[in-house]
C-alpha cells in the first residue's frame, strides 16, 4: 500500500519531464535532425509520458479509497516570510482522470500530426511546440497550487499562441494569436485578482489549505463569492464562454491537429477543471454557480445557433466546442461536478476525433475548408467517413455512445437541481440545454451530409477531385483509436436508470465521489425516475427530429425546397452567419473606445492639437519666431510645455497636500 | 549620536568598488587617447571586463559585510542595500558596453568616451545610492545625470540626437533645482544634511505637534520638492513628458541603459530618502491623510495609477519601436511606483524584495529588449519603425528569439522573470500593502500591454515583407551575442528559480533597517 504511494511519488515528476526534455532536444537541435528522429523524439515523450501515466494511476487505485491524494513537493519554489510556494505535483482521482486524458489523446495527435504536417518546412518547430504545450498542460492538471496550475495555464497559453500563428505567413494567423492572447489576458485578470484575495484570506495557494480554510470557516460566503466569480472570469477566457469566446472560432487558423489537441479536446477545458478542483469553494457560492450555470446554458444555446450556418467545416465545430463546453460549465454551475467532468472527457474524445476527421478531409480536399465544396466523401475517404459518422452520433447524443451519457446527465441535472436564489432558474436552463442539444443534432448532420454524402464533390477543379484520396495511416490510426473511445467512453458514467450496481459501469462517479460528493450533497436534486425517463426521450425527440430535418435538406443535393427555406429565414440567417455581429461589435469598442481615445485624446490631443497648437504655436511662437535654432528645439519638443508641467504639477500636488 | 568611524584608510577600504570605477572610467579615456588602432571595439570588450572586475568586489563586500557601517562623516553608508543597486547598475553597464560594439560601429562612433561615460554614470548611481547626505544625494546625481546627457547627445550630426539631449539636459536642470531647493527648505527646516539627523529632528520637533507640522509647512514642501526631484528621473506621470522624446531621440543603447539604470538609480534613492528621513509617526500620520485631507500616500498612488494608464495606453498607437518601450519604460516604471508605494505603506521585507526583485528582472529584460532592437536598427537613422522589424526574425533568428523572451517577459507571461517579479510585485502591493484598487486597475493597463509588446513580434516574425534593409546592417559580432545570451539566460533563470534571489534581497533589507 505504502508501496504503490512510493512509486507514484518517483514516477510523478517524470510525467512532465519526458515533454520538457522532448522540447528542449527538439527545440535546440531539432532544425538539424532527420525528420524521422525529430517525430520520433515527441512522440517517444508523449508515450513515456502515457505509460508512467497509466502506471501511477493504476497504483492509485491500489490505494484506499479515503487516501488517493498524493502529493510532492518537487523543490520550494518561493518562500518569503508568511508566503510561501512550493513546486508540487498532486495525483488525485480528478488529476489522474485528466492526465489519462492530456497524454493519451495527446499522443495520438502526436502521431496524427505526423501525416497531417508532412511537408510543412517548420516540422521540428511544430512538435517543439507541441510537447511545450503537453508539458504546460501537465503542469496546469497536476500542480498542487493554484500558482502552479496557473504556470500552466499561461504556458497553455503562449503554446497556443506560437501554434495558432504557426503558419504565419498569413496575417489572419497573427490576427488570431494576437486575439487569443488579449482575451485571455482578460481572463488571467480575474485569475491573479481571484489568487490575491485568497492569499489575503488564507496566506496560501494550496488546494490543501484552501479546502481546510473552507471546511473550517475561514472563508465566508462573501469571500468566496468574489473570488470565484474572478475565477470563472479567468475560465471565461480559457474555456471561451460568453462573453469572452471570440477568440476560440479564430483560433481554428492554427493548424488542424492542434485545434483538435489544444481548442478542442484538453486546454479549452481547463476552465472546467479548475472549477471541479475548487470545487469546495465554488459551493460556498450559489450566486456565481448561478453565473456559471447561466452562461453555460447560455454559451450552450448560442454557440450551437452560429454552428447552424456557417460554411467552413473547422468554424462549424469551433462553434460546436464552444457549445459543448457551456454545457459542461452548465454542468458544474449545478452542481454536476462529476457530470461536467465526464462530459468533458466524453467530448475530448469525440471531439479530437471530429478534429481530425475534418482535418483529414481538409487535406484531402488539397485544404479547402469551404463544406459548399465537399460532398460524396464517403466513397474517396472510407475510414474518415466511418470515424467521423460514430463521432458524430457521439456528440448528437444517441445512446449508447458516450455522447448521450455525459449531456444527458448534465441536462437532467440542469432541471433537477434546485436553485436557491432563482427557483424557477431550472426550467431556463434545461430549455437551453435541450434546444441546444436539438441544434448540435442539425449542425452536425448538416456537416456530416455536406461532407460525406449528397452526390459527388462539389468542388470546380476536377484535377484535385480526382487526387482526393484517404489520408495516411499514421492519421488513421489516430482516428480510429480515437472512435472507438467515442463511442465506449461513455460506459463508465452510466447513468442510475440503466445501472445501480457497483461494476465498471458507474465507476466514474464513484471514483470522483470522494472528491465531489461533500459539494455535490449541498445541492438539493430531485429524485424522480419518471420525470428523468420523460425528460430523457424529449431530449432525445428533439434530436432525432432535427436529425431527420438535417438528413432531408442537406442529404442529396441541395433541394428547392431548402432554398425557399433558406429565402424565408434569410433575416436570421443573415444574423446567424454573421455570428450575432458580436466581432463587429468588440471590434467598434475597441476601435472606437480605446484606441481612438488611445490616439485621440491621450496622444493627439493631449500632445498634437493641444501642445503644438495651442501652447506651441499659439503662446510660444507668437512672441519668439526670432529665436532661430533654439526655438526650433522648442517647438518640435515641446519643451517650455513640459518644464511647465512639471511645475504646475508641483504646486497642483501641493495644493492637494495642504488643503 | 555620530557613531564612532574607522580610520581614513578603513574608510578607503570600504569604498573600493567606487574608486574602482572611477580608476578604470579614467583608464579607458587615456587608454582611448594613446591607443593607435582606428577601431575601439576592445575598449567595450575591457569595460565590460573592468565591470565585471568591480563587481566582484561588490559581492565580496556583500557576502563578509553584515554591519552597515556610516563613514565619511556619515554622508555615506555602506550596506547591503547600497551593494546590492550597484551590482543591479554594474550588471546593465556590462550588458551596454557588450550590447554598444556592434551599434557604435554602425555608426562609425567607435569612441572610447562612450565607454568612461558610462562608467562615470555608474559611479554617480552607486554613490548615491550609497549617500545618507543630501549634499552627496545631489552631487551623485549630477555625477550620474551630466554624462547621461552627454551620452543622450552622442550623435552629434544627429538632429533627433542632440534635440534629446539638450532637452534632457534643460529638463533635468528643472529638476535638479526643484529637487535642490527641496534639500535646502530641509536644511532650513532640521539644520542638518543628513537623513538620519533630518529624521530624528522631524520626530523630536514634531512627533507630538502634528499641529505645528500643518502650520509649518516647509518640511512639507521640501519634502515634495524632493520627491518631485526623483519622480523625474524615475518618469513618472505628469513628470514623464520628456521620457518619450528623450528615449526616442537618444541613442537606442543608451535609452536602455537609460530606462534601466538610471531608473533604478533613482527609485532606490527615493526608498532610501524615504527610509531615513520621512519615517516617522508624524510624518506617516501625515501619510495615512490624520492632518491633511489628502495624503501624499494617496497622491503617490494617484500619480502611480496615471502613469500606468498612460504609459500602457498611448503606446498601442505608436508605430515606432523605441516610443513603444518608452511608453512601455513609463508603465513600468506606474507599476514600480505602485510597488515603492507599497513599500512605504508596509516596510517589510516582502513588498521590499518584491520591488527589488522587479528591478533585477527588468535590467536584464530591458537592456535585452534594447540591445536587440539595436541591432535591427537600420544603419543611420536612429529609429526604429515597426515596419523596419518585418521578416527581420529569418534574419537574425538568435537575436529575434531573445528578442522574443525579452518582450514575453515584458508582458508577464511565465516562464519568463517578467511574470514571476510582475506577479510577486502586485501580490505584495496587494495582498501586504492592501493597494486593492491601483493593483486593479494596473492589471487591467496591462491587458492592454499585450497588445503592443505582441505587435513588436508579429512584425518580427509573421510579416513576409523584408523590407530593403540590408542585411550587413544587421551585423551582431560576440559582444551582442554574449551581452543577448547572458540577459537572455538571466530572464529564464530568474523566472524560474526566483528563490534564491528573493533571499539574498531579504539580506539586504536587514542592513537597510539598521542604516
Amino acid at each position: 500500500m505504502s508501496n504503490n504511494k512510493a512509486v507514484i511519488m518517483n514516477l510523478l515528476p517524470l510525467i512532465p519531464m519526458f515533454p520538457l526534455i522532448g522540447m528542449i532536444i527538439n527545440g535546440l537541435i531539432g532544425k538539424f535532425l532527420p525528420k524521422k528522429l525529430v517525430h520520433l523524439i515527441a512522440i517517444t515523450a508523449l508515450l513515456a509520458s502515457f505509460t508512467t501515466s497509466v502506471i501511477v494511476v493504476s497504483k492509485l487505485v491500489g490505494l484506499p479509497e479515503d487516501s488517493r491524494s498524493v502529493s510532492i513537493e518537487i523543490f520550494k519554489w518561493i518562500n518569503v516570510g508568511s508566503f510561501g510556494v512550493s513546486f508540487s505535483f498532486t495525483l488525485d482521482q480528478l488529476s489522474s482522470i485528466m492526465l489519462l486524458v492530456v497524454t493519451g489523446i495527446g499522443g495520438l495527435i502526436h502521431v496524427y500530426s505526423v501525416g497531417y504536417m508532412n511537408g510543412d518546412k517548420s516540422y521540428s518547430r511544430f512538435f517543439t511546440y507541441l510537447n511545450l504545450f503537453i508539458f504546460a498542460m501537465l503542469l496546469l492538471v497536476l500542480g498542487s497550487n493554484m500558482l502552479i496550475m496557473f504556470i500552466g495555464w499561461e504556458g497553455v497559453g503562449l503554446a497556443s499562441y506560437l501554434l495558432i500563428g504557426f503558419w504565419f505567413e498569413d496575417s489572419a494567423n497573427a490576427a488570431a494569436g494576437m486575439k487569443a492572447f488579449i482575451v485571455n489576458r482578460i481572463g488571467d485578470f480575474g485569475f491573479l485578482i481571484g489568487m490575491f484575495i485568497l492569499i489575503l484570506t488564507i496566506g496560501n495557494l494550496d488546494f490543501n489549505s484552501i479546502k481546510i480554510a473552507v471546511d473550517s470557516g475561514i472563508i465566508t460566503g462573501t469571500v468566496a463569492t468574489v473570488a470565484t466569480m474572478l475565477f470563472f472570469v479567468g475560465a471565461m477566457g480559457k474555456s471561451a464562454q460568453i462573453p469572452l469566446y471570440v477568440w476560440l472560432p479564430d483560433a481554428m487558423a492554427g493548424p488542424t491537429p492542434v485545434s483538435a489537441l489544444i481548442h478542442a479536446a484538453t486546454m479549452v477545458t481547463a476552465g472546467v477543471y479548475m472549477v471541479v478542483r475548487l470545487n469546495f469553494l465554488f459551493i460556498l457560492a450559489p450566486a456565481t454557480m448561478t453565473v456559471i450555470a447561466l452562461i453555460g446554458a447560455f454559451t450552450a444555446f448560442f454557440a450551437a445557433s452560429i454552428a447552424l450556418v456557417q460554411n467552413d467545416i473547422k468554424k462549424v465545430l469551433a462553434y460546436s466546442t464552444v457549445s459543448q463546453l457551456g454545457y459542461m460549465f452548465l454542468g458544474v454551475g449545478v452542481g454536476a461536478f462529476g457530470g461536467g467532468i465526464l462530459h468533458l472527457v466524453t467530448h475530448a474524445f469525440f471531439k479530437a476525433t471530429l478534429f481530425l476527421g475534418a482535418g483529414s478531409v481538409i487535406i484531402g480536399m488539397h485544404h479547402n475548408q469551404d463544406m459548399r465544396n465537399m460532398g460524396g466523401l464517403k466513397k474517396r475517404m472510407p475510414i474518415t467517413h466511418w470515424t467521423m459518422l460514430i463521432a458524430t452520433i457521439a456528440i448528437t447524443g444517441v445512446l449508447p455512445f458516450s455522447g448521450f451519457i455525459s449531456k444527458d446527465e448534465i441536462i437532467w441535472r440542469a432541471f433537477a437541481s434546485h436553485n436557491t436564489i432563482i427557483p424557477w432558474i431550472n426550467y431556463v436552463l434545461w430549455g437551453l440545454g435541450a434546444l441546444a442539444a436539438m441544434m448540435t443534432s442539425f449542425y452536425m448532420w448538416r456537416l456530416y451530409y455536406l461532407t460525406f454524402q449528397s452526390g459527388e464533390t462539389r468542388l470546380k477543379d476536377h484535377h484535385v477531385v480526382e487526387h482526393i484520396k484517404e489520408s495516411p495511416k499514421s492519421m488513421t490510426f489516430a482516428l480510429v483509436v480515437l472512435s472507438f473511445f467515442a463511442i465506449v467512453i461513455g460506459w463508465i458514467g452510466l447513468p442510475h436508470l440503466f445501472y445501480h450496481g457497483k461494476g465498471i459501469f458507474n465507476s466514474f462517479h464513484r471514483w470522483l465521489e470522494p472528491l465531489v460528493s461533500e459539494s455535490e450533497a449541498k445541492i438539493h436534486v430531485v429524485h424522480n425516475t419518471g420525470l428523468e425517463w420523460t425528460l430523457m426521450i424529449v431530449v432525445s425527440v428533439l434530436v432525432y427530429i432535427s436529425f431527420f430535418w438535417a438528413r432531408k435538406w442537406y442529404r442529396k443535393e441541395i433541394s428547392v425546397n431548402t432554398k425557399i427555406w433558406a429565402e424565408a429565414l434569410k433575416p436570421i440567417h443573415t444574423l446567424l452567419y454573421n455570428k450575432y455581429f458580436v466581432d463587429e461589435l468588440y471590434y467598434w469598442l475597441i476601435d472606437k473606445l480605446i484606441l481612438q481615445f488611445s490616439h485621440k485624446v491621450l496622444w493627439k490631443t493631449i500632445d498634437y492639437i493641444f501642445i503644438d497648437n495651442i501652447i506651441i504655436n499659439g503662446l510660444v511662437a507668437g512672441g519668439s519666431k526670432t529665436l532661430g535654432f533654439l526655438v526650433g528645439l522648442f517647438q518640435t519638443g515641446k519643451l517650455q510645455f513640459y518644464a511647465f508641467v512639471m511645475v504646475a504639477a508641483f504646486f497642483f500636488i501641493f495644493y492637494f497636500m495642504t488643503l | 549620536m555620530m557613531p564612532i568611524e574607522p580610520g581614513i584608510l578603513e574608510q578607503l577600504g570600504m569604498i573600493i568598488p567606487l574608486l574602482l570605477l572611477v580608476v578604470f572610467a579614467s583608464s579607458i579615456l587615456l587608454i582611448d587617447v594613446f591607443a593607435e588602432s582606428e577601431d575601439r571595439a576592445y575598449l567595450g570588450y575591457l569595460t565590460a571586463f573592468f565591470l565585471f572586475v568591480v563587481l566582484i568586489f561588490v559581492a565580496k563586500d556583500f557576502n563578509n559585510n553584515n554591519v552597515s557601517r556610516q563613514i565619511f562623516h556619515s554622508s555615506i553608508v555602506i550596506d547591503k542595500f547600497g551593494l546590492i543597486f550597484t551590482g543591479i547598475f554594474i550588471i546593465a553597464g556590462i550588458l551596454t558596453s557588450l550590447g554598444s560594439i556592434d551599434y557604435l560601429k554602425k555608426y562609425d562612433i567607435a569612441i572610447g568616451e562612450f565607454y568612461s561615460l558610462i562608467m562615470f554614470a555608474i559611479t554617480g548611481m552607486s554613490l548615491m545610492v550609497f549617500s545618507t547626505s543630501l549634499m552627496t544625494i545631489f552631487v551623485a546625481l549630477e555625477l550620474m545625470s551630466l554624462p547621461i546627457y552627454a551620452l543622450s547627445g552622442l550623435f552629434r550630426v544627429n538632429n533627433r540626437s542632440l534635440e534629446s539631449s539638450v532637452k534632457y539636459f534643460i529638463l533635468g536642470s528643472v529638476a535638479s533645482s526643484i529637487l535642490l531647493f527641496g534639500m535646502v527648505l530641509l536644511y532650513g527646516a532640521t539644520g542638518s544634511v543628513n537623513l538620519v539627523t533630518i529624521g530624528n529632528e522631524i520626530t523630536t520637533k514634531y512627533t507630538n505637534l502634528k499641529t505645528v507640522l500643518s502650520s509649518d509647512p516647509i518640511i512639507i514642501i521640501g519634502m515634495l520638492m524632493v520627491f518631485i526631484g526623483f519622480m523625474f528621473k524615475t518618469a513618472t506621470a505628469p513628470f514623464h513628458m520628456w521620457t518619450p522624446d528623450v528615449y526616442e531621440g537618444a541613442p537606442t543603447i543608451v535609452t536602455g541603459f537609460m530606462s534601466v539604470a538610471v531608473k533604478a538609480a533613482a527609485f532606490a534613492t527615493f526608498l532610501r530618502v524615504f527610509g531615513l528621513s520621512f519615517n516617522n509617526d508624524a510624518l506617516l500620520h501625515l501619510a495615512n491623510g490624520a492632518i491633511s485631507n489628502t495624503s501624499w500616500i494617496q497622491v503617490l498612488n494617484i500619480l502611480a495609477i496615471a502613469t500606468v494608464i498612460i504609459g500602457n495606453l498611448v503606446a498601442l498607437n505608436q508605430r515606432n519601436v523605441k516610443r513603444i518601450l518608452a511608453y512601455s519604460a513609463i508603465a513600468h516604471a506606474g507599476y514600480l511606483m505602485i510597488g515603492l508605494v507599497g513599500y512605504f505603506i508596509t516596510k517589510d521585507p516582502i513588498t521590499y524584495s518584491a520591488l527589488v526583485l522587479y528591478f533585477l528582472s527588468y535590467t536584464f529584460t530591458g537592456m535585452g529588449a534594447f540591445i536587440a532592437i539595436s541591432i535591427f536598427e537600420p544603419k543611420d537613422t536612429n529609429k526604429v519603425m515597426l515596419d523596419d522589424l518585418n521578416g527581420a526574425a529569418y534574419k537574425k533568428p538568435f537575436v529575434a528569439a531573445t528578442l522574443a523572451i525579452f518582450i514575453f517577459s515584458f508582458a508577464g507571461i511565465p516562464p519568463m522573470s517578467g511574470f514571476f517579479a510582475k506577479f510577486y510585485l502586485f501580490k505584495s502591493a496587494y495582498v501586504n500593502a492592501g493597494l486593492h484598487i491601483p493593483v486593479i486597475i494596473a492589471l487591467i493597463a496591462s491587458v492592454f500591454s499585450v497588445y503592443y509588446y505582441l505587435r513588436i513580434l508579429v512584425h518580427l516574425y509573421m510579416k513576409k515583407d523584408y523590407g530593403d534593409v540590408d542585411v550587413k546592417d544587421y551585423k551582431t559580432t560576440a559582444g551582442s551575442v554574449i551581452a543577448l545570451s547572458i540577459a537572455g539566460f538571466f530572464v529564464l533563470y530568474i523566472g524560474i528559480l526566483p528563490d534564491q534571489y528573493i533571499t539574498i534581497i531579504k539580506h539586504s533589507f536587514l542592513s537597510l533597517i539598521g542604516g
